[in-house]
């Protein structure tokens, strides 16, 4: 994970050129060195001996002079020769200033006169350099330097002087770099933890009681903060008891965890997108809305405390984030009535569900979605309802779905669909052998490809050109293997009087003033197709109403149906591929479902004359689309998490989508955006075509109809080739073998 | 998703090393890039690729209802004979390796080791020929590169009498992997009925112990000609070369490390999913609230 790693530039060696300290005489032998050191003691312990505590800034200004040179003198000292490689003695230095408890007395004094902020400030600066640049020897190890230092540091959390505000830069840095020290010096974090409450005040572990407050801070403090609680959470993932002191006796985890919570009520409740293609929370997104990253560094801190802390802290912090953020947070957030917040609250799971990378904390969402109940439902089941809407929402339910399935989780797949098939009361009795046979040459893949509807196999003129077109569907690769071609050519005199015949048996196309379909779709709510589970019913349902669908719902219900496909499971499988599979009357399959499909682009597309035309249009406006989804450089998506599941979008988000500003747009961005609004006019003409000359103001009426013709004519390309796109997974399937070595050949 | 292409046989044997399983996933080496088998993209129109195979008669291939999709047929036996392959390592033949060749996916290299019997030691190479017609035509041909003196391999031509078995060969029913069985089979129980080499039939009707002597020296003349150049110039045929410890050793210890410890595979193929669910139960996170292995 990134935070470790980011930790490690930042030692005390990169810093040198900060210090404060003059380094004057440092490089000199070490005993001139240390008779410099003596020199400016003798001159501090004079004033330290005083009786009465001295008020004299005079007195001030000589002690932290002195104090300056003799701690840079300390920090630079090299350990003294060791004889035959036994542990180093220490320097001459260090010698001095154990046995005289130099800093003891130091710090004492500075406490008992008053400490004043300017004066503590110093300090903290001092000890953060002393600790910092002393490399050669290990100083913390030393109560001597130990024991001052969480004085000093008691000062900061005494309840009555307290930290003031302009010191908690230092203060932070500080307890960041013995943080850091204490990751290379383990024995360090036992010393803290076992010093004298004398000097911790109340806690065991004053620097970590210290740190909790900075947790959610916004900018370097709270990342520096956050850095130096993840160093300790690695030096203590086998200590138990410090484990064990931070689960009971820390506000870690409820500071964590309530922390997020209160961090998400401060997120927008509306996300502004003017794209019709938005329907996920991508990094570029979010990036600019200063809420949401604060929110997602908390995350990531989560995620990354959950891989490195002790098992102790991880479980307590799992039940914290469960109790005390995604039940009585996320849950009522999911719930709201208001589809606007729906639509927030389900991108924002989204984008939590593809950023966690430590197994149990995805387990804990998980465990949430599937398991939790709000109102009597899951919310896997409020979230199941939410497809079948007709608006964004549809999308962003689309699109969490997508994310759940990318997980590969068999919780998720149990729940969502196969603890309906597994009782095979989906097929009939005589049928159920045939759910392991597997199809060896094609049979299931020709079915498919026999659904294109002949008004999509005209245009072999425009194949040849859709040749690179490898993009047509998103970057290659990245979803299962698809065919990418258009059907073959097909002579193309299409059977006017076949398509009337069928349009007629399907109940009136959407031309005619027949029963259309409705637009608001309500799935068939019956009893009877839930024996395929009610997301099978609810995805069956939608993609029947595929001609009314937008271009974006379809990509993303087709994709959801291929992911399920890819699913090597013989009851999945065979439920959705095997097109000789005989269902009990009540189950539909999805070769009725696209076949019922087929025929309404055929009742509609001999319906319109010109649909040649427009289909040919629209593939070439999605195939310019998807070269622009190539100029959008994938670098510039963050990999949260998986890559493949990460932006498995097939179409460009770009610009238009982010929530407020679109700002530091990058030169790829920016190129990607004007080849955007290119596109946009390809687009554009698309639109007039369909119009046919009303270019006047369209009423209402002649708009809806403008809309209703452009889904429709995007729904034939999407649907054949989604066809395409089961018909090779159907053969994959035939020729997928689990190989044992597969992993370890590809090493 | 499938595998097994990008670490598809290797084409190199060696020829002391006998492993019990077939080996078609042993061994890495740089082969060349694959046209047929591997991941590619379907041409916009069919008729204009040129799919691996070419069939000699289009008219038989994949016939479809209305025909429209007659021109996917090349591809679908593509894969059909994909799945067949795949039928075959999930066979897990003894003493049989075979793998594709790179030109044509009708034609297979293979090689067969008999362990025991008469032919003990024999390790003979074969080629087999899939009609393109296939499921719906002729059985497979299986030739060995040097005919082996036995009653069922025509002396000259080296071809294994396979019809016998498969009298008409049934889609959905005979695999290929049987013939290969059969290839196998014949070497442990000679059968005379109906010989194509007659001398063979009759030697081991009557002379037994001279058919055993000849059987001896038709093994030694095939196990000496085992690191010619294969007779197919192909880059899948498969060559044997003298054990090189510099080559073979390393593939050697991966594939017996490998049989050592056979549950290494399960962590390795758990590597992309996730699952909290106790076998055999149907509740989600049931399984013991132990971190997941992953």
């Amino acid at each position: 994970m990134s935070w470790l790693s980011r930790l490690n530039p930042r030692g005390p060696g990169s810093r040198t050129g900060r210090s404060a300290a003059p380094s004057g005489p440092c490089t000199a032998d070490p005993e001139t060195c240390l008779m410099v050191f003596e020199n400016h003691w003798r001159q501090v312990s004079w004033v330290l001996e005083q009786q009465e505590p001295s008020s004299s800034s005079d007195d001030l200004t000589a002690v932290r002079n002195h104090t300056d040179q003799m701690l840079c003198l300390l920090a630079e000292e090299r350990p003294a020769e060791s004889a035959e490689g036994g542990a180093a003695p220490m320097g001459p230095i260090l010698e001095l200033v154990v046995t005289e408890n130099i800093l003891e007395r130091l710090v004492q004094w500075h406490l008992r006169r008053g400490l004043d902020s300017d004066s503590q400030g110093a300090l903290l600066k001092l000890f953060e350099m002393l600790i910092g640049q002393s490399q050669q020897q290990p100083l913390l190890q030393h109560t001597a330097v130990l024991h001052p230092l969480l004085r000093l540091l008691g000062a900061c959390a005494d309840p009555d002087l307290g930290c003031p505000l302009a010191l908690e830069n230092s203060l932070v840095l500080l307890l960041n770099q013995i943080c850091v020290s204490m990751a290379r010096q383990p024995v360090v974090l036992e010393m803290l933890f076992r010093a004298a409450p004398a000097q911790q005040g109340s806690t065991n572990l004053l620097i970590f009681s210290l740190l909790v407050p900075f947790i959610h801070r916004d900018g370097a403090i709270g990342q520096q903060a956050r850095d130096a609680l993840l160093l300790v959470m690695a030096a203590s993932a086998s200590n138990e008891a410090v484990a064990r002191y931070i689960a009971e006796n820390s506000y870690f985890c409820p500071v964590l965890a309530t922390g997020l919570s209160a961090l998400y009520s401060s997120l927008p409740r509306k996300i502004e997108v003017r794209g019709d293609d938005w329907h996920a929370l991508r990094r570029e997104d979010w990036m600019s809305v200063s809420s949401l990253v604060l929110f997602m560094n908390s995350l990531e801190f989560c995620n990354a405390v959950v891989q490195i802390a002790h098992p102790l802290v991880r479980s307590q912090l799992l039940d914290y984030l469960h109790n005390g953020f995604l039940v009585p947070v996320m849950g009522p957030a999911l719930h709201k009535s208001s589809v606007d917040e729906m639509i927030a609250s389900t991108a924002y799971l989204d984008l939590f569900l593809r950023s966690v990378s430590e197994t149990s904390l995805l387990k804990t969402f998980l465990r949430f979605i599937l398991l939790h109940r709000h109102d009597n439902d899951t919310i896997l089941d409020t979230l199941l309802t939410r497809i079948s809407s007709n608006s964004r929402l549809c999308m962003v339910s689309l699109s969490l779905f997508r994310t759940l399935l990318s997980l590969n989780c068999e919780d998720v797949m149990l729940q969502l669909v196969l603890r309906y098939l597994l009782p095979c009361t989906h097929v009939m009795l005589s049928q159920r052998q045939a759910i392991r046979v597997t199809d060896l040459y094609g049979k299931s893949a020709d079915k498919f490809l026999s659904l294109i509807p002949e008004c999509c196999r005209l245009n072999a003129a425009s194949s040849a050109e859709r040749d690179e077109d490898g993009a047509f569907w998103g970057k290659g690769g990245q979803r299962t293997p698809s065919i990418e071609s258009p059907a073959p050519p097909r002579p193309s005199t299409p059977s006017r009087l076949a398509f009337f015949i069928r349009q007629q048996s399907s109940g009136g196309g959407p031309g005619g003033g027949g029963p259309s379909t409705p637009t608001s779709t309500e799935p068939p709510q019956s009893g009877l197709c839930s024996r395929a589970g009610p997301f099978m019913v609810v995805l069956f349902a939608k993609l029947e109403n595929m001609l009314q669908n937008s271009l974006y719902v379809n990509i993303l219900l087709t994709g959801i149906v291929a992911q399920l496909a890819c699913y090597p499971q013989p009851l999945l499988r065979s439920f959705l591929l095997n097109t000789n599979m005989v269902f009990q009357p009540s189950v539909k399959s999805l070769i009725q479902v696209l076949g019922s499909v087929k025929n309404r682009i055929e009742a509609f597309a001999a319906s319109h004359e010109d649909f040649p035309a427009m289909l040919k249009k629209a593939q070439q406006y999605l195939v310019a689309r998807g070269k622009v989804d190539w100029a959008d450089s994938p670098a510039a998506v963050p990999n949260l998490r998986r890559s493949d599941s990460l932006v498995k979008s097939r179409k460009p988000s770009l610009g238009e989508l982010i929530l407020r500003h679109t700002n530091s747009p990058t030169r790829a961005r920016h190129a990607a955006q004007l080849a955007l609004a290119h596109v946009r006019d390809g687009g554009q003409s698309l639109h007039s075509a369909l119009f046919k000359g009303g270019a006047g103001a369209g009423s209402l009426e002649k708009q809806a109809e403008a809309l209703r013709v452009k889904n429709a004519v995007y729904c034939a390309v999407v649907f054949c080739e989604f066809l395409k796109e089961l018909a090779a997974l159907a053969q994959e399937h035939a020729v997928t073998l689990p190989f044992p070595h597969s992993q370890e050949a590809e090493e | 998703l499938h595998p097994f292409i990008q670490q598809s046989v290797t084409s190199t044997c060696t020829g002391r090393i006998e492993p019990e399983e077939q080996s078609g996933h042993s061994e890495q080496r740089a082969s060349p890039a694959r046209l047929p088998f591997g991941k590619k993209q379907l041409p916009p129109i069919p008729k204009n690729a040129a799919p691996i195979t070419k069939p000699a008669s289009t008219g038989t291939l994949a016939p479809s209802a209305n025909g429209t999709h007659a021109s996917y047929g090349p591809f679908y036996l593509e894969y059909s004979l994909l799945a067949e392959f795949t039928l075959v390592i999930k066979q897990k033949l003894p003493g049989i390796y075979v793998q594709p060749s790179y030109k044509s996916a009708l034609m297979w290299f293979g090689v067969i080791f008999i362990r025991h019997g008469l032919y003990q030691d024999g390790v003979f190479k074969f080629t087999v020929y899939i009609p393109d017609n296939y499921p719906d035509g002729e059985c497979p041909k299986l030739v060995f590169d040097i005919p082996v003196f036995h009653p069922l391999v025509d002396p000259v031509s080296g071809e294994l009498d396979v019809r016998r078995a498969f009298t008409k060969w049934r889609r959905n029913h005979n695999h290929i992997w049987q013939v290969l069985m059969y290839a196998r089979t014949i070497f442990y129980k000679i059968n005379t009925t109906e010989p194509l080499n007659p001398e063979a039939a009759v030697l081991y009707e009557k002379d037994v112990q001279l058919f055993k002597s000849k059987v001896v020296d038709s093994v030694k003349l095939c196990n000496s000609h085992l690191f010619d150049q294969p007779k197919m110039d192909d880059p899948y045929a498969i060559s044997f070369s003298p054990w090189n410890p510099a080559v073979h050793e390393e593939a050697k210890e991966r594939m017996f490390t490998y049989k050592r410890r056979p549950d290494d595979h399960h962590k390795g193929t758990q590597v992309s999913g996730l699952s909290w669910v106790k076998p055999g139960s149907m509740q989600p996170f049931s399984k013991d609230d132990s971190p997941p292995q992953s």
